[in-house]
């Protein structure tokens, strides 16, 4: 039993076809495992500044899963900040929220003074609505600290993006404005360690200080300086609407550097970035960019030809695919997507130029298994099972560090995972002339 | 509600979803925000309950919420169905579906022409009680939709009711329970409702000579296998030598079957070696008193309790984490705090005690305690083993290793 992987591609639609999200269709109608939701991303994003408090407004489901993962010692343990909620009952639903969340403020209020409090609405309250704001602003004007409140709803998007966006935009509201210096803040870097990058070496390395890391450990005092900075670093497009607003309020200026696979994009990212800093281009960028040339054309003449699948990575998604296609010579066949965004819009034109694959939503890993017999992609770029991919001759190409590199070593992470897929391939496939079964498969020789 | 500083006490909702998941053949669909069962899977999968091909999400969007529109619903049924051959899916709405107001039971009900499998819905969305609630409710409905009428009977078959995933150590009570069972009175249990079993043998769950209700929530459902199969059930869980003996004696007399005297004379011999008389755990001189605090669900208080008796061990303690209301004259002694912050208030004032309960119970009460992990929330005390229980022979057996070890650290 399964589902008929030919019967889902008849559904599916090609990438020249969709303009918005509302074109492309999901794998299947049941989703396994789904989608991440807004407080998830809101989560990931208050857990790590050190001296918040995250209170969860939602029926106990939600905060029970958020204490879940973001207590013992895990990627999303809470580093310092405390999660608490508010949970809704049926008294609450019929009548409102605001008697409970005004006791739930009195309590946290006689406990402790927070130096910031954000209030993240899930499904429920976005759906009855109550005025979340207006009760927050009461509760901020009483107890005298600042409560931010993050709209979480799940059934308006297909991921957990938009959770941390909206927490990063509404802590502008901390920020003051203050006497600039040579710093950066760094702007949506998800998980990760931004220390560890290149990126923040050549920084270092030419006296600029790191300020504000938004999601990252910080504090709310950091967020509140945040102005001081005489750039935003921003990584990834969630970075945007803040960078867009402290601009407005601060003029603090920014430069879009994502995690890039492209030796020339990268190059040019770097310029941009020490100019907007007004300073030298390192010069240690030269030997970097020339062995990301040669790294590339020599990947290439292993891996020209092959096909892929690829779901959401933490690489900027559609240049990765730009990338891959234009210098590696690789193609993909399916692209699970989770936007369509204008920002993007140039790579996706080189993709197309290349090849036109079909596209789905993200995260339904359930349906995704029955198209590796169908199209038999030679990697398959995300989650999965890696032995019911390489039953189908797919390899699984798996970039661990992808949350720790900007830069150049994006390029060599790249050119590196896909290179490591291609020798494990090659093994399976031998060994499977040879009739000797995989370690971990299942039964006789495959 | 006001301040959650703590895990919630998981909704009915939440419980349903653990008791209906583990049902071998069928899948459980939820109709609502994909987050919720994303989120809910890292819940299930520490419970030890597989969720690959067992649980799928329609996802829903704005046209949902504002419209109305079941179509997601209806084109995930029938995919399910047509993919999966599943005997049964459980449609189960989330919060978000019950606020709507979606009518899941008329949508099943018109689906059911369209679709082989079997279409149970449940529409709590979680804002019904807590998850009392919804085992009792999960329970009654396994055995009110599936079990069969029949005067089919085998004699050296059991069913168990009120296997709850949510308490800590479940999978491990359970195997204690049925090994029992066979080695007393050579019999095998034919389905555990909320743990494991087909859809098979829940339909045919009426051919037991005997239901074993583990816990007071399932007393409904063990009414409805007396009504519709005429099986005969017996209530509680064994605890202790002495509960286990007594626990023993009880289904030889309801089933006029004699337990195994081996198995009578090891667990005599073992009540003998770690007595008082011997010297052992239980050792009758004592610097200081010993003391302990309960936590976790009605029955496994109990349980304890009298487990701890038999060690001359005083409870002083015992907080319910679920309400009492389904509770039909509840013991003395057991409280359950309706508001967070008495029960914080109650954790943080032991003193000197062994701790049976949550992890919480370990975080709020000061070191003078010794703690043994024994009800959820139990985040860092993850579940691998199947064989450790609380409940049985072996129960008792870690029972008294970790009273020894209460003794020791507390200088008692």
């Amino acid at each position: 039993m399964g589902m008929d992987g030919k019967k889902i591609l008849e559904r599916l639609g090609k990438l020249s076809q969709a303009e918005k999200m509302k074109d492309v269709k999901p794998l299947s109608y049941a989703l396994f495992p789904g989608y991440h939701c807004p407080l998830m991303g809101a989560m990931l994003t208050v857990n790590r500044i050190r001296d918040s408090v995250l209170m969860v407004l939602g029926p106990d489901e939600c905060s029970y899963y958020t204490k879940m993962a973001t207590g013992g010692s895990g990627t999303m343990a809470a580093q310092g900040c405390r999660v608490v909620s508010c949970v809704l009952d049926q008294h609450d639903v019929t009548f409102g929220a605001q008697e409970s969340l005004e006791e739930a403020f009195e309590e946290l209020a006689a406990e402790e003074k927070p130096q910031a409090v954000f209030l993240v609405s899930t499904c429920v309250p976005e759906i009855t609505g109550d005025d979340v704001e207006a009760i927050a602003a009461l509760a901020e004007k009483k107890h005298g600290f600042p409560v931010m409140v993050v709209h979480a709803e799940n059934f308006k998007t297909d991921d957990h993006m938009p959770g941390i966006e909206h927490t990063m935009e509404v802590s502008a509201r901390l920020m003051e404005a203050g006497p600039q210096d040579l710093s950066i803040n760094v702007l949506g870097l998800r998980l990760g360690e931004f220390a560890r990058t290149e990126c923040s070496r050549f920084l270092k390395e030419a006296g600029v200080k790191t300020r504000m890391l938004l999601p990252g450990p910080c504090s709310v005092q950091e967020i509140r300086e945040a102005p001081r900075a005489k750039l935003n670093l921003v990584v990834h497009p969630i970075g945007l609407p803040l960078a867009r607003k402290m601009q407005e309020r601060f003029g603090t200026p920014f430069v879009l550097f994502e995690r890039l696979s492209d030796p020339d994009r990268i190059l040019k990212a770097y310029e941009e970035l020490f100019r907007a800093l007004e300073l030298p281009v390192p010069t240690g960028l030269v030997p970097l960019y020339t062995e990301a040339l040669s790294r590339t054309q020599a990947a290439r003449t292993t891996l020209a030809g092959g096909t892929y699948f690829s779901g959401n990575t933490a690489l900027c998604n559609y240049e990765l695919h730009a990338f891959l296609t234009e210098k590696l010579g690789l193609s993909p066949l399916l692209l699970q997507i989770s936007d369509l965004d204008e920002i993007s819009r140039p790579y996706r034109d080189i993709l197309l130029q290349q090849a036109d694959p079909y596209v789905s939503r993200a995260a339904n890993l359930g349906a995704l298994k029955y198209l590796y017999p169908v199209l038999k992609p030679t990697y398959n770029l995300g989650a999965g099972n890696p032995m019911e991919m390489l039953a189908a001759g797919t390899a699984m190409v798996s970039m661990m560090q992808a949350y720790h590199v900007l830069g150049f070593e994006t390029n060599a992470m790249v050119c590196e995972a896909f290179l490591t897929a291609h020798d494990q391939r090659e093994q399976f496939l031998a060994r499977q002339k040879a009739g000797v079964s995989h370690p971990l498969m299942k039964g006789g020789p495959v | 509600m006001s301040l959650t500083r703590l895990f919630p006490t998981p909704s009915d909702r939440m419980s349903i979803m653990w008791t209906l998941m583990p049902v071998e053949d069928a899948v459980v669909l939820e109709y609502g925000p994909a987050g919720t069962t994303h989120f809910g899977n890292g819940l299930y999968m520490s419970l030890g309950i597989r969720t690959e091909n067992h649980i799928y999400t329609t996802h829903i969007s704005e046209d949902d919420v504002i419209m109305g529109d079941v179509s997601r619903l209806e084109a995930a049924m029938e995919e399910i169905d047509e993919a999966y051959g599943p005997r049964a899916i459980f449609v189960v709405g989330s919060a978000s579906i019950a606020v709507i107001g979606t009518d899941v039971k008329g949508v099943c009900s018109y689906m059911q022409e369209r679709v082989k499998a079997r279409l149970i819905a449940f529409d709590d969305g979680g804002f019904r009680g807590d998850y009392s609630f919804g085992l009792k409710a999960a329970y009654q409905l396994l055995a009110r939709e599936l079990v069969r009428e029949t005067k089919e009977k085998d004699p050296d078959s059991y069913v168990i009711l009120g296997a709850s995933l949510g308490e800590y150590r479940c999978r491990s009570d359970i195997w204690e329970v049925q090994n029992l069972m066979e080695e007393a009175f050579g019999m095998k249990c034919r389905c555990c409702f909320g743990l494991e079993g087909k859809l098979q043998d829940f339909e045919e769950a009426g051919q037991a000579s005997l239901a074993l209700v583990l816990r007071p929530e399932a007393k409904e459902a063990a009414a409805i296998l007396e009504e519709k199969a005429s099986v005969p059930s017996c209530y509680g869980a064994p605890y202790g030598y002495e509960g286990t003996l007594s626990w023993l004696e009880r289904i030889s007399g309801l089933l006029n079957r004699p337990v195994s005297p081996t198995l009578l004379q090891r667990i005599r011999l073992k009540m003998r070696r770690n007595g008082v008389s011997m010297g052992g755990p239980m050792g009758s001189i004592r610097l200081k008193e010993p003391r302990a605090a309960l936590q976790g669900d009605y029955e496994r208080l109990l349980g304890l309790q009298g487990a701890l008796k038999e060690m001359h061990i005083p409870t002083e303690a015992m907080i319910c984490m679920h309400s009492l209301k389904g509770i039909a004259d509840p013991a003395a002694g057991v409280v359950h705090y309706a508001k967070e912050k008495e029960r914080i208030r109650h954790l943080r004032s032991l003193q000197d005690c062994w701790l049976l309960g949550s992890a919480e119970m370990e975080q709020l009460c000061d070191g003078s305690n010794y703690f043994t992990c024994a009800a959820a929330p139990f985040n860092g005390y993850a579940q691998i083993a199947s064989h450790l229980p609380f409940m049985g022979e072996k129960g008792m057996d870690y029972l008294m290793e970790q009273a020894d070890r209460y003794f020791e650290k507390s200088g008692i």
